[in-house]
């Protein structure tokens, strides 16, 4: 390990994939740790790995590209799980639901607890630790929680503002892992949290066919330093809606065009689809629910500094942006592109683009499988920008630093 | 099967130090609920429950300042059929108002690999 780690014999670590699909992720029991080099321990585990797990630093250029396995610790000495004897055959596990309706009306405090065999299929409401439509939960925080095996979703924030997520870990959760419903959850920070290997559920709502480790309805929460290792879709997904929905429903709301909150450090991979997923829209102006204008400028927005390698199709993706820009991005072993962005709004005067990044066609982890690999597709809509962004060992088959015109076949 | 129900009425205190509960239908707690470690680390205690239901009072499963630093497994009973407590559901702990707290030893939650293997 690259650290320090105070784990026990006998403990349960999930090990991340670095491969294009995420079911090269691995479960295994430690049976030693040797604490000889401190900083450096090695841990030994009850079985060998099957795959390989890809753990390097790359330079190019100036940029650095930080690949290395993501280890997650599964086992607390504080449980709490859905009886073993028929959870998982009935995909109907236990579940922590927090609800009373009023600011601070109450407080759940959670730090190093395993939950394990939770969330319950077929039943919307029923996640693993589920906050509903609350207010803000100054108080309330999940701190270095472990959910394993969740058949229905992992961290929910619904109707909840200002909840803290910190250093969690989710490992093999089916749909959305964690989850801003009803777009309308401000001011949630979510730091510093691992999902690894979130899976597809056929027995919840549509968008959970195809899951997001983070799926983000309301952009102005901030997301720092979270990894999303591995998904059957997608790593961050915002899925910003035209207006709040559900149960707090409301038409002056406007999610497509609120202000951003933070989005940086960020890494991604192993993802089926794209590590980073804007979908439809982005588009943040100072009054969200009023066109453009002179008194109602767009809001610059600046995502940056992620780290996306190893994702099917792409590193990152955007069909609609106004004032946004990727800046300080890494993408590298892109299948399909490193980016791609469909449509910029402001026609000759657009302002969104890509700034100081680097896109690498083939990483030092690539071991083949692509073709015909774009750095970047340009978009369908004038004045899109590219400015100081490297690309690297583009000289692979008919591969190419630009494609243009995304989605136009 | 029959099972029993616990009230923890407001006011009240229910220390759990048992190693090892029946399987319970309902707690439902309206003062406060203490699940407390051994001094023994080793120990490893079991609760078995439906529902419990945090009405307004407090549950303790270690605290931010002192964690539960023995071993407890919290195992939850039901299926789809189980009656359900309005909005919550079943199989579940529920809370509404109230403090739930829930903290184990501190561990390194997640790292990175140094080398390839």
């Amino acid at each position: 390990m690259s650290e320090p780690v105070d784990w026990d014999i006998g403990s349960l670590i999930a090990i991340a994939s670095t491969n294009y699909s995420h079911y090269e992720s691995e479960k295994r029991t430690i049976v030693a740790i040797d604490r000889t080099k401190p900083d450096r321990p090695v841990v030994t585990l009850d079985k060998p790995l099957k795959n390989k797990h890809f753990a390097e630093i790359e330079y190019y250029g100036g940029a650095k590209f930080d690949m290395r396995c993501e280890v997650g610790l599964l086992s607390k000495n504080v449980v709490y799980r859905g009886d073993p004897s028929d959870s998982k055959g009935n995909q109907y596990g236990a579940t922590i639901f927090l609800h009373s309706s009023g600011d601070d009306s109450l407080i759940g405090r959670f730090s190093d607890i395993e939950m394990t065999e939770v969330g319950q299929a077929f039943k919307v409401g029923r996640y693993a630790l589920h906050f509903h439509m609350i207010g803000a939960v100054h108080k309330s925080y999940a701190k270095r929680v472990s959910i394993h095996t969740g058949f229905n979703r992992a961290f929910t924030i619904h109707g909840t503002h200002y909840l803290r997520l910190i250093e969690n870990v989710a490992y093999f959760v089916k749909g959305h892992n964690i989850f801003i419903e009803d777009a309308i959850e401000s001011h949630n920070f979510i730091y510093r949290n691992l999902i690894i290997s979130s899976v597809k559920s056929m027995s919840l709502l549509n968008s959970d066919q195809s899951p997001a480790s983070f799926w983000i309805t309301f952009p102005e929460n901030d997301f720092i330093e979270n990894h999303a290792a591995g998904s059957d879709n997608y790593g961050f997904w915002y899925d910003l809606q035209p207006h709040a929905m559900g149960p707090s429903a409301n038409e002056d709301v406007c999610p497509t065009k609120n202000k951003a909150g933070i989005f940086r450090d960020n890494h991604a991979h192993s993802n089926g689809r794209y590590g980073l997923r804007i979908f439809h829209e982005m588009s943040p102006r100072v009054f969200p629910c009023q066109n453009t204008s002179d008194t109602n400028p767009w809001i610059e927005t600046k995502m940056t500094n992620l780290t996306a390698w190893k994702n099917l199709r792409d590193g990152a993706i955007a069909e609609r942006l106004a004032d946004v820009k990727f800046v300080d991005f890494k993408i590298a072993d892109s299948l399909k592109a490193g980016i791609e962005i469909s449509f910029l709004e402001g026609g000759g005067y657009a302002k969104a683009g890509i700034h100081n990044s680097t896109i690498v066609l083939r990483s030092g982890n690539y071991e083949g499988g692509g073709g015909d690999s774009r750095g970047i597709i340009t978009a369908k809509t004038e004045n899109f920008t590219v400015r100081n962004v490297s690309f690297y060992n583009f000289d692979e088959g008919e591969s190419a630093a630009f494609g243009t015109c995304t989605h136009c076949e | 099967m029959h099972m029993e129900s616990i009230h923890i009425p407001k006011g009240l205190n229910l220390l759990i130090d048992i190693d090892e509960t029946p399987e319970i239908n309902l707690i439902l707690v309206e003062g406060s609920l203490t699940i407390a470690p051994s001094s023994d680390p080793t120990h490893h205690r079991k609760i078995h429950a439906h529902y419990i239901f945090v009405h307004g009072g407090t549950m303790e499963v270690g605290t931010e300042e002192f964690p539960y630093t023995s071993k407890v497994t919290i195992t939850m009973y039901g299926n789809i059929k189980s009656p359900y407590i309005p909005i919550f559901g079943n199989k579940v702990i529920a809370v509404k108002g109230g403090i739930l707290d829930m903290h184990g030893v501190q561990k390194k939650s997640w790292t990175v690999m140094n080398k390839t293997a």
